[in-house]
């Protein structure tokens, strides 16, 4: 049984720049099952965070569907837009400057409960503001620090408790962890796995760390200067790479453990900006292994394995 | 005896406060280390354990208020680093010591060509003329990787990656005997960051040499280091060759910190992540820092300060509970 | 059911304005700017009090004119034989409203302009607002103030709306430098994504986090709008006489620089002390805000 939650068909995400017409998102599309995690990996400027942000219309996209249960988010006017957004939630990647300086930790928490009108009274909206902060690990004392009196961990910990507190069904993390030490990478990561078991909640989960993304995605999209280049089962996707950008990716990850030897693919040249794309695979020139037909033709994403979508025209021979 | 004459840097002791207003922050606690020619070492901790401030240090480059070098010493090559002149200093920094910064965007001057201030450092230190510093300038962007007409294009003509080759080109310039790189690719994407390590390693083989490199990023230290140090509020809690670490690591913040990365061969394996927070810089305890944190502390930890514990080699670490003879943490040693 | 009513009773402590003024405390430089302002202020709102306006403010007395400070008049007298201690005292009145008024003035129109203009970047509205105020702040602010007091007419009200009007390019430049940089922060875009609306954003996150850039404007702006008022009074386009302005008082005394110096010195004294002292908060107040001093 396939219980779909988000499908998202052909968005498309332009920018108009004095050198062009900016390709952010071209033509992504993907679905997730409940409760599952969907990992949007990929380097800077691949469009992977404005994907995210296209999907609650933080930015309006250009083009596509995004059918959220059953209702596609794309054709709602503004306001209608606003109620939706009680249903997916985001975590921003900068501890620091995703909180209101002017805001306590109760009046952050309580904010989203007290615009979405779901608890009236101010003794049952601290009621749950408390509940909420126990749910994520923040002590009951800090109630009324302010964010800048916080390490970046407890920092997460509001922005989670946050999304948390509409009850969304769909929550969509920005490199949640990136801006955060080692250790407590760790202890925000294993909260978003528990929230995850304890209430059901769906996923998508961007970021740049592969490792990271393996540990905690179902499945795997790999983004490139803003298309989707390979799409995967997480296991999958580790063991089996297809498209060339993928293995380098994974193998340019610097493992911390000395068994572990492997081939490094190099690869030449800089990401470049999608502007005025030719018709060619936008991975073309930095490609290790090409064919005729990938300086002619833009590959399109085909399933050459149960659940493992690629675009690479060699791939698919 | 042989081996003494192959050390290049001998920190020792070295003890740094910055006294704000109404606090200090003990940012290096008596910290020891030495560093031999050719040899890499690699600088691992978290946000605010001190691996900065003592690559400044080293570099005699602590801002003063409200850094305060309150003991050590720093021997460069046989020389105190602390007891320079300002003079004198300039004459060591880029010519025999190097540093390359975490941030290319910000370590290049936007008005200058790339080429200029890689000449720059040379007219200094190597008492070239402009031409001919201009020429070496674009021999250096060669050797980096950058064709050598880019000289004369300016910083914002460049991208990260390549604005961070031009840094290491100028670090590498006047073929400095230590090169200390601070984060150099934290900021970078994870294909652009091999390529610029990949570049590193290279030039450390073709040069010689020796290299501190800081970073939060255990992957990078296993790719790039022959020894390492860990360092925990202040001090060096565990050191030792890079086997001796990964494989037989023993102090618990070092098995905590391999703990709490994602584990590439098993991917549901959960993460065990320390408890806890960093200590406060200006309010350490007494005794051990890592004690209010660690899973096998016990009451005397936090009033005892730990003494260095040897175990044969260069390997030690700073955990009182080695005093008790059975004692052993739960990570696994590694059989190569 | 020990436990009390709300929980966040029990973990009360210092708020962010509570946490500025603690800071603000430590600057000892701002803090004689403050008890300096509220004696002013006091001053000011006391004047018919302190001193008698038709008999000692504006009554001449021919037979005592010009006479140097002495146990009666502690400043001396001036060229029409008034006390000028209490002309000094009443003046504080005229310097200290225009300043202020002219001020309010120019932070709401100011204001408003500039969160506009920093809000809605990129598009016309941004482009009208910002090039009439480069228009406006390419005119020298003395000039601009001068040709509007000569069109107007002077009287106080005048002065207060030249120097203000001179003085909103400045609030305009401010506040869109704070609602850009605030506007880009994760914030905004987290408010946006829990469904509130545009106009509570800005508000209510926006503008709230601006006000440290627009607060130490304004105590810099009002001792400069202080000097305005003196140099407008002075040129004689300002209060009219035989009303006690500071800058008025110092024209007079002009005339008799050298044998009756006392007569410029003491007003000057007083608009250089004003203004210092308003300086001096000002400058408290930036260290006192300054995010960057914070932990």
């Amino acid at each position: 049984m396939s219980d779909k939650l988000l499908e998202v068909k052909n968005l498309k995400k332009y920018f108009k720049t004095a050198k062009g017409q900016l390709h952010a998102v071209d033509d992504v599309s993907f679905t997730i099952e409940r409760g599952k995690t969907l990992g949007i990996v990929g380097e800077s400027g691949c469009g992977k965070s404005t994907t995210g942000r296209c999907i609650m219309r933080l930015i309006e996209p250009t083009s596509g569907k995004i059918i959220f249960d059953g209702v596609d988010l794309a054709t709602l006017s503004n306001r209608q837009m606003r109620k939706a957004r009680k249903d997916i939630q985001i975590i921003f990647q900068d501890p620091f400057s995703s909180l209101d300086p002017r805001q306590t930790v109760l009046q952050a928490i309580a904010e989203p409960i007290i615009q979405n009108k779901l608890i009236k009274g101010k003794e049952a909206i601290e009621n749950r503001v408390l509940e909420l902060m126990k749910t994520v690990g923040l002590a009951e004392r800090l109630i009324n620090s302010y964010p800048h009196e916080l390490d970046g961990g407890r920092r997460q910990r509001i922005g989670i408790a946050r999304a948390l507190s509409v009850e969304p069904k769909l929550i969509i993390c920005d490199e949640p962890v990136s801006a955060l030490d080692v250790s407590i990478q760790a202890q925000i990561l294993n909260l978003l796995e528990d929230l995850q078991d304890k209430l059901g909640l769906t996923y998508i989960f961007i970021t740049h760390d592969l490792s990271v993304v393996n540990h905690f995605s179902d499945d795997i999209a790999v983004m490139y200067l803003g298309k989707m280049v390979e799409k995967a089962p997480a296991e999958e996707l580790f063991a089996n790479p297809m498209h060339p950008y993928t293995k380098a990716l994974l193998s340019a990850i610097p493992v911390p453990d000395l068994r572990y030897k492997q081939e490094r693919i190099l690869l030449k040249g800089e990401i470049t900006s999608p502007v005025n794309l030719p018709d060619q695979c936008r991975f073309f020139k930095r490609c290790y292994s090409t064919c005729d037909k990938c300086n002619g033709k833009e590959p399109q994403m085909i399933e050459i394995r149960p659940g493992h979508f690629v675009a690479c025209h060699l791939c698919v021979q | 005896m042989d081996k003494e004459k192959n050390i290049l840097l001998d920190i020792d002791h070295l003890t740094v406060n910055y006294e704000l207003e109404d606090e200090t922050v003990e940012a290096v606690r008596d910290v020891s280390f030495k560093v031999e020619k050719g040899k890499t070492l690699g600088l691992v901790g978290e946000t605010g354990a001190g691996k900065t401030t003592t690559a400044l240090a080293i570099l005699n480059l602590i801002p003063d208020p409200p850094g305060v070098i309150k003991g050590g010493k720093i021997m460069l090559d046989g020389e105190n680093v602390l007891e320079k002149s300002m003079k004198e200093m300039t004459h060591i920094r880029g010519k025999e010591v190097s540093m390359i910064f975490q941030d290319p965007m910000t370590s290049l001057n936007p008005v200058f060509t790339v080429g200029d201030q890689i000449a720059e450092a040379l007219m200094i230190h190597e008492n070239l003329d402009k031409g001919a510093a201009f020429k070496k300038a674009q021999e250096m962007l060669e050797i980096v990787g950058i064709p050598g007409e880019r000289a004369h294009e300016y910083p914002h003509q460049f991208s990260g990656g390549m604005k961070q080759r031009v840094v290491i080109a100028i670090a590498l310039a006047c073929n400095p005997q230590l090169l200390i790189a601070d984060e150099p690719t934290t900021a970078l994407d994870v294909t652009i960051q091999a390529q610029v390590l990949d570049l590193m390693k290279e030039l450390k083989k073709k040069y010689g040499m020796a290299m501190i490199l800081i970073t939060h990023d255990l992957g990078i230290i296993a790719e790039t280091c022959d020894d390492v140090a860990v360092m925990y509020a202040g001090q060096i809690i565990e050191r030792g060759s890079l086997e001796e670490i990964f494989n037989t690591a023993r102090h618990p913040y070092t098995e905590g910190l391999f703990n709490s990365l994602p584990n590439i061969a098993d991917r549901k394996e959960r993460l065990k992540p320390i408890p806890g927070l960093m200590p406060d810089p200006t309010k350490l305890p007494k005794g051990c820092a890592f004690a209010p944190r660690c899973p096998y502390a016990k009451d005397s930890c936090i009033d005892k300060m730990p003494e260095e514990i040897h175990f044969g080699g260069t390997h030690y670490c700073r955990c009182s509970r080695y005093e008790d003879p059975g004692f052993r943490i739960e990570r696994e040693d590694i059989q190569l | 059911m020990a436990r009390q009513k709300l929980v966040s009773r029990q973990y009360m402590k210092r708020s962010r304005s509570g946490e500025v003024w603690h800071r603000l405390k430590k600057n000892k430089g701002a803090m004689a700017g403050l008890v300096i302002i509220a004696l002013l202020a006091l001053v000011a709102i006391f004047a018919d009090v302190l001193v008698d306006y038709d008999t000692q403010v504006i009554g001449m007395t021919l037979k005592d004119r010009l006479q140097a400070p002495s146990k009666q008049h502690i400043m001396g007298t001036d060229d029409l034989g008034r006390d000028i201690f209490a002309r000094l005292l009443y003046g504080s009145r005229f310097s200290l409203s225009v300043g202020v008024v002219a001020v309010a003035i120019a932070v709401v129109v100011g204001v408003i302009l500039g969160a506009f203009a920093g809000y809605y970047t990129g598009g016309i509205v941004e482009d009208i607002i910002m090039r009439f105020t480069d228009i406006f702040a390419a005119v020298p602010n003395m000039l601009m103030a001068i040709v509007i007091v000569a069109a107007l007419g002077a009287n106080t009200l005048n002065l207060m709306i030249s120097v203000g009007v001179t003085s909103i390019p400045q609030f305009v430049r401010t506040t869109r430098a704070a609602v850009l940089t605030v506007t880009g922060q994760e914030y905004i875009e987290s408010a946006r994504a829990i469904g509130e609306s545009e106009t509570k954003i800005i508000f209510k996150h926006i503008l709230p986090n601006c006000l440290s850039p627009i607060i130490v404007r304004v105590t810099l702006r009002v001792s400069s709008a202080i000097i305005s008022a003196s140099s407008l009074s002075f040129l004689g386009l300002g209060v009219p006489a035989p009303a006690p302005e500071w800058g008025s008082m110092l024209s007079t005394g002009r005339a008799y620089l050298r044998g009756y110096s006392y007569m410029t010195l003491f007003p000057g004294l007083a608009i250089m002390i004003t203004v210092l002292a308003f300086n001096m908060v000002g400058d408290g107040l930036r260290d006192a805000l300054d995010p960057k001093l914070k932990k």
